[in-house]
């Protein structure tokens, strides 16, 4: 093999430039074919060696990065070096992206640049906030370009995990809802067994099997598994205890029987606002969205189609971690590629999941806080190591170096996004009673026992919370709990450090039992109280309303 | 992009890059419009919601009638001939005057670079939102954002 010395200048050239597919064009093409047959006249060596010099001249200039070929396309991405448009096909975007970049180096600049170009171009478009508020400041200016878009907080959703979406059968999606629900609520794997169990018995009692299409609730699961009197108990308590503080933080949400639909939803352009819940609940949205969505259109048969749907995540560290494998959606993301869904991915870190990595095929980064995110990412990107030093010094707010998947240009080049002249706006604006009222519009039903139940104060430790807890979760308690409130009841007074002994459980177990029934209302804490001549103050704990109808439900029952 | 380092990078980037940072506005380079038989190709289209603006930067007057055949095949809400200095805007603005313009609707403005990019953050601001048919002075753009059109079209 010649070494680089023995190569002629001019085919070396034929090679660079074909390398760098500067002579992809009919006069390049042309000027190859000649060469390879033997004609080299001056007009030849002119037409090769002139691109190649340009070339070599602009890529002196602008560091180890190359200046990008991407200038066909309906997405502009950027900005490069020079002042060129990037522009790549919005199709790209359908094997999803992963942008890396510490706080304030533009990605969520980034992301309203992309949603902007998006909202034009996909039917379906869904901006997540999990931290903040930003994309809603967007509304006013898709409403120029005649397209609305809708900002939904979280809490007014409606939604029903164990609802088939559409075109799937119960029998199908029990236990796709099942894993989602174990790994969301990270229980253990005998959990997994008694849910979906607990799922394929609820389905038949609902007609569900039969056609009936009002669906049990997670509120019916919770108590299905809660009264289930042969469930293992570790399992079943597993299940209770975690589901609870879910369905007492959004219940609001989950309290419908059929709730919106995600083919109703996939057409709309929405801003999903999770910032305000707790992370499990996210993830139990979350993920109810999008395999609901993704499951659907697998159903149907789709497979690789034009993207239809744009999922654009800010702020998603939690989601594809790689320390929380159970909550993310890494399990998913892998699933739904190919089915007509991007998922744009924005984090601060590169503690990314391994399959987040492996199935985001377009990759950007902008100036991180610390050498392993660029390490991880580097690699990732295939830099070498010129470029991987590059990163360190020469990153700052609002330029990238990017990657995409697909296409013939696949090398990483840097480039710049502008910074969009956006004003904040006020609440009012942002929240339009007209875009809650389209979406209100959407067909729903809610279970009946939830008819009268204020979508407020579900959180509140007064008597109405325990109104709502007791007409919700009736007979729900279990019997370790159901025991320490007859201890509470039939010894008034009683420090709470005497309960335990009361209600034959340990004092560990009492501890944790005694706030739970005092956050959902059972219970009243009464702090630094003296029952005796000596010793220090204790707690002493009043039963309260529903504690004391559950304890003469009880009686009653028994007599 | 054809044309020189004065056509592309003094007068056609900069308008570029000002679009690009409108919300929504759309940039397009080299953009060809069948005109007769043959394809022209226009500087740059700007689009922002149903507007669209053909912006043709010129040196000289010499193409100025392409530039009107382009805007008469394309019909534009506005053709802007971008211009590097006042003697070349003073003699487009001669020879326009004395030729009859073919298309009536297409608003035509010479423009020196710096009025040009005034002339793209005022268009911007200008747009207003779709008539989505909701009450008088209900419109968020005009309220929020000083925008002096607003969408009272009932």
């Amino acid at each position: 093999m010649k070494t680089k010395d023995e190569i002629p200048k001019l085919i070396q050239d034929v090679i660079y430039g074909q390398d760098h597919r500067l002579l992809d064009d009919d006069v390049g093409r042309a000027a190859t074919h000649l060469l390879q047959h033997g004609v080299v006249d001056d007009l030849v060596r002119s037409l090769i060696q002139t691109p190649v010099r340009g070339h070599k001249i602009n890529q002196a200039f602008i560091g180890p990065f190359e200046l990008p070929a991407l200038t066909h396309g309906d997405l502009v991405l950027g900005i490069d070096m020079r002042g060129k448009l990037i522009r790549i096909p919005s199709q790209y975007f359908n094997g999803h992206s992963l942008t890396v970049g510490g706080s304030g180096s533009g990605k969520t600049t980034k992301s309203k640049f992309l949603v902007m170009q998006f909202a034009s171009n996909v039917e379906g478009l869904w901006c997540l906030d999990f931290a903040k508020k930003e994309f809603a400041m967007l509304k006013p200016y898709l409403a120029r370009l005649g397209l609305k878009l809708l900002v939904i907080p979280a809490r007014e959703l409606k939604l029903n995990p164990l609802q088939c979406p559409e075109h799937v059968a119960p029998t199908d999606w029990a236990p796709r809802i099942a894993d989602i629900l174990v790994n969301i609520l990270q229980l253990p794997a005998r959990a997994t067994k008694l849910i979906h169990l607990t799922i394929l018995k609820l389905y038949p009692e609902f007609g569900i099997s039969d056609g009936v299409q009002h669906y049990p609730t997670l509120f019916d699961l919770r108590e299905a598994v809660a009264n289930n009197p042969i469930a293992n108990h570790q399992a079943k308590q597993a299940i209770v205890d975690s589901l609870d503080p879910v369905l007492m933080s959004i219940g609001s949400v989950l309290r419908y029987r059929v709730g919106w639909n995600t083919c109703d939803l996939a057409r709309l352009k929405i801003v999903f606002e999770f910032s305000g819940i707790a992370e499990t609940d996210k993830s139990l949205l979350l993920s109810c969205l999008i395999l609901s969505e993704f499951t659907s259109r697998v159903a149907q048969g789709i497979s690789n189609p034009v993207m239809d749907l744009f999922i654009c995540c800010d702020e998603a560290a939690r989601l594809v971690s790689a320390a929380n494998q159970a909550g993310g959606i890494a399990d998913l993301i892998g699933l739904v590629r190919g089915t007509g869904i991007g998922l744009d991915l924005s984090v601060q870190s590169s503690d990314v999941a391994n399959e987040i990595l492996s199935n985001t095929s377009s990759k950007f980064i902008s100036r991180c806080g610390s050498a392993r995110d660029y390490d991880t990412i580097s690699g990732a990107m295939g830099l070498n190591h010129e470029q991987r030093i590059w990163l360190n010094t020469n990153l700052k707010p609002g330029l990238f170096v990017g990657q995409v998947g697909e296409g013939y240009w696949r090398r990483p080049f840097v480039f710049k996004i502008p910074q969009m002249n956006l004003r904040a706006l006020s609440e009012r604006v942002i929240r339009d009673e007209n875009d809650l009222k389209e979406l209100m519009a959407l067909p729903t039903v809610m279970a009946d026992e939830f008819v009268n139940w204020p979508s407020t104060g579900v959180n509140t430790t007064d008597g109405s919370s325990a109104d709502i807890a007791t007409s919700t979760r009736e007979g729900g308690l279990s019997d370790a709990e159901i025991r320490y409130i007859f201890a509470v009841a039939n010894n008034p007074g009683s420090p709470s450090s005497a309960l335990p002994k009361l209600a034959g459980i340990s004092a560990r177990r009492a501890q944790k039992i005694r706030r739970y029934l005092v956050e959902l209302g059972y219970l009243r804490e009464h702090k630094n109280i003296s029952t005796g001549k000596r010793g220090r103050l204790a707690i002493v704990l009043e039963p309260l309303e529903p504690a004391l109808e559950i304890v003469s439900k009880i009686m009653k029952g028994q007599t | 992009m054809r044309g020189g380092y004065i056509h592309n990078q003094v007068l056609v980037e900069p308008i570029v890059q000002k679009v690009l940072c409108i919300p929504g506005a759309r940039v397009d380079q080299e953009v060809a419009i069948r005109v007769g038989d043959q394809f022209l190709y226009g500087d740059l289209l700007i689009q922002v919601g149903s507007q669209r603006i053909l912006v043709e930067a010129e040196l000289t007057a010499k193409r100025i009638e392409n530039d009107l055949l382009k805007a008469a095949a394309m019909e534009p809400c506005e053709l802007w001939v971008v211009v590097p200095n006042p003697l070349v805007k003073k003699a487009i603005q001669r020879k326009l005057s004395r030729q009859p313009i073919p298309m009536a609707s297409v608003k035509i403005f010479v423009l020196l670079l710096p009025q040009t990019l005034q002339r793209v953050a005022e268009f911007s601001e200008l747009i207003s939102g779709s008539n989505d048919g909701r009450k008088k002075g209900k419109t968020i753009q005009s309220e929020e954002l000083g925008v002096v059109a607003s969408t009272d079209i009932r």
